[in-house]
């Protein structure tokens, strides 16, 4: 309740502030001014301080829809800096998807299963053209098929340790780390060292195409918009198959709604693959281990048997 | 209004400059070098920015030189000519001449190579650019990038990795160049591109800082997040290939110290020796199993546009003796974003190896069998005149 009476209050002293700039007539009232410019002045700097205080407190008070995040130093951006990571299976399938043995049961026991999850499609379902619904079946039946010859555009990527796209990225089941400055955010993720940059400032158009797509941002409130476009078409949404073409276009939204954790939103328009746009929304948690830290997920040498096996040499 | 903020704001400026003055000579006389930092809001030192390090310098010293770590004006001048320097003003011509190199040598890409009867040179067509003079308009007069020991080369190697290595040499003699994955380097393999520090290969690499850390994100993928916090290193069961660093400050000076190696540093035990050390002597592996490693890099920003950047690579299990290394980067105002690497997405060339050492092997074989067929009527007569003398023999 105080901070918002105390928000009201900045505002209105900004804005009194405002009209004293304005170029003044006579000069009675330029003294009078200054007079109450003084004032203004002192007011103004008292209520910034009130409502960093406010803010502070704020940080510890947790969540609803009118938390505000605290600023990044030197900055009046909201601070995102962290690690963070998504919970729940939407890795296995974003739609909605019960309990499955893993492909190689016999091998593997309960470690491979497939637990049971909810959608975190808004709607539930993806909103497929006819003919991308086979084809995400077909991606389903050969996910984990590996042929040299199509080695990047066939099967899983994420079962072949390759880059893992937008949104794909950020609900793996992987932390991934928010490095955020004034110009320029780079998100680090665990999962195969990925990483992309998020460019604040000079937005330009992808240059050329790149499995993690041409990031640009900027903040609406308190929330990071991140413009997503540029992607080579290679990656999917999750092992279930669910895929997009080059034509992807996302649209994010990292909402801080809590000082550890952010709303996730990210809406997926694709005119070749999808008949209208659809949104993915989910919680990031922070990580709040002691001396949490990224720790290198280098997968290539675990999976060059699986890729390159069919070509060594016979014993 | 106006007026009194200025006043204000002159205050303020004043009392910076009257600290800064207070202070500031102070801080520069326990420098070495008399340049001040620009600092981040929360007081560290700001070396954020793009930086590229390319140098004319290679890593290790040639043996001419012997203790002496600079060359006169003259040496250097000559240097650049034979490696390759251009005058000033012909950089910017470089990209597209490289870039016309390259579409003529994909418009002959099927046609046949005049120096290799029989080959085409598909496969090759753009790779012009990779010789990219990177020691243009780059100067130093340094003889090599190692400063220690004093005659600027790798120390030796202790006995016990020479017969690791030797013992790796005899299990490859009886390999092909492709039976698998594991008789190709770590670069092939899209595991490592560079050497173990910063400073082997010019990589394109922006600095982050936020409070507590600092990040260097290098273009061939790797995001290097470094705690400033005083935490201690991960686990000793946790090997990586880039290990575990913690950073300090030591006045301006950022020092990052480097442990946690994984073990496959030496990119296992059939990796043909020129991975070792290749190419232009640029570019290092490290030869041991990388547990025993430590490293630690000493960055100064010495000016606005620059960095010194020293390492020095510690192996009691490799080397005789710690090694060190100088490496000057400088500031890349112009310079693009770091993009996106990916290699292993697109490992195209380790699929054509493997294929290329069976086809190699087919080829062999087939050539064997021939072989025996030409031979067969000479043998079956030798068989026949066997049979004859032993009948009259017997």
């Amino acid at each position: 309740m105080a901070r918002h009476i105390t928000l009201k209050y900045i505002v209105r002293c900004a804005s009194l502030h405002r009209g004293s700039d304005r170029p003044s007539g006579s000069e009675g009232k330029h003294m009078r001014h200054r007079v109450t410019d003084s004032i203004l002045a002192v007011a103004f700097a008292t209520a910034v301080v009130v409502a960093l205080v406010t803010l502070w407190s704020a940080e510890t008070e947790g969540q609803g829809a009118a938390y505000q995040a605290p600023r990044l130093m030197g900055t009046p951006d909201p601070d995102l800096t962290g690690i963070w990571q998504a919970m729940g299976t939407a890795h296995w399938d974003v739609e909605d998807h019960g309990v499955e043995p893993g492909p190689f049961p016999t091998q593997m026991g309960t470690w491979g299963v497939q637990p049971a999850g909810q959608s975190v499609v808004v709607g539930g379902r993806i909103p497929y053209q006819a003919w991308a619904l086979e084809k995400r079946r077909e991606n389903f039946e050969s996910r984990l098929t590996m042929n040299p010859d199509e080695l990047s555009t066939q099967g899983d990527p994420e079962a072949k340790c390759m880059m893992p796209g937008i949104p794909r990225a950020t609900y793996l089941p992987f932390p991934f780390q928010i490095i955020q400055t004034r110009s320029k955010i780079l998100v680090a993720y665990q999962f195969n060292v990925a990483k992309r940059t998020i460019h604040m400032e000079n937005h330009t158009e992808a240059p050329i195409d790149f499995w993690m797509g041409w990031s640009n941002g900027h903040w609406e409130g308190d929330t990071l918009v991140v413009d997503v476009t540029g992607f080579n078409g290679l990656t999917w949404l999750d092992r279930a198959g669910n895929f997009h073409s080059e034509a992807l276009h996302v649209v994010e939204r990292f909402t801080p709604i809590g000082p550890h954790h952010i709303m996730y939103e990210a809406t997926l328009e694709d005119p070749n693959v999808y008949t209208e746009p659809w949104t993915i929304r989910m919680p990031l948690y922070r990580r709040l281990e002691e001396n949490a830290q990224l720790l290198e997920f280098r997968c290539v040498d675990i999976v060059e048997e699986f890729i390159y096996g069919s070509l060594v040499k016979a014993q | 209004m106006n007026k009194r903020f200025l006043i204000a704001l002159g205050a303020l400026v004043g009392v910076v400059t009257i600290v800064g003055l207070t202070t500031g000579p102070a801080v520069q006389a326990q420098e070495e070098s008399s340049y001040m930092a620009p600092r981040t809001p929360w007081g560290d030192p700001d070396f954020q920015g793009s930086w590229e390090n390319r140098t004319p310098t290679p890593l290790e010293r040639s043996v001419e030189y012997g203790t002496r770590e600079f060359l006169t004006e003259e040496e250097a001048a000559q240097r650049t000519q034979t490696r390759g320097g251009l005058p000033d003003g012909e950089e910017g011509i470089i990209a597209e001449d490289l870039a016309a190199a390259d579409i003529t040598r994909a418009e002959q890409s099927n046609s046949i190579d005049s120096s290799r009867p029989g080959q085409k040179i598909s496969g090759a067509e753009y790779n012009a650019f990779w010789n990219a003079p990177v020691n243009a308009r780059v100067t130093s007069l340094r003889t090599s990038q190692i400063v220690s020991p004093p005659n600027g080369r790798i120390p030796a190697f202790t006995r016990a990795t020479l017969e690791k290595w030797d013992s790796r040499e005899t299990a490859r003699a009886y390999r092909g160049e492709a039976n698998s994955w594991e008789d190709r380097n770590v670069m092939e393999r899209c595991i490592l591109r560079a050497g173990l520090a910063m400073g082997e290969m010019n990589v394109p690499k922006d600095i982050y800082q936020t409070p507590g850390q600092i990040v260097f994100d290098l273009q061939y993928g790797v995001v290097r997040i470094i705690p400033l916090d005083g935490r201690p290193h991960v686990g000793s069961n946790i090997g990586q290939w880039w290990g575990d660093s913690r950073g300090r400050w030591e006045g301006d000076t950022l020092v990052v110290e480097t442990t946690n190696f994984n073990h496959k540093q030496n990119g296992g035990p059939t990796m043909p020796s020129h991975g070792g050390l290749y190419g232009n002597n640029h570019a290092h592996y490290h030869m041991g199993t990388g547990e025993s490693l430590t490293m630690v890099e000493r960055f100064d920003r010495t000016g606005p546009d620059t960095i010194d950047y020293t390492y020095t690579i510690n192996d009691p299990s490799v080397y005789v003796e710690p090694w060190t290394a100088v490496n000057t980067w400088n500031i890349d105002r112009a310079g693009p974003d770091v993009y996106e690497y990916t290699c292993h997405e697109h490992n195209y060339g380790m699929v054509g190896l493997l294929k290329g050492g069976r086809a190699d092997e087919k080829i062999a074989m087939d050539e064997a069998a021939r072989e025996v067929n030409d031979r067969k009527p000479q043998i079956d007569a030798e068989w026949e005149q066997t049979k004859e003398w032993e009948a009259q023999n017997r």
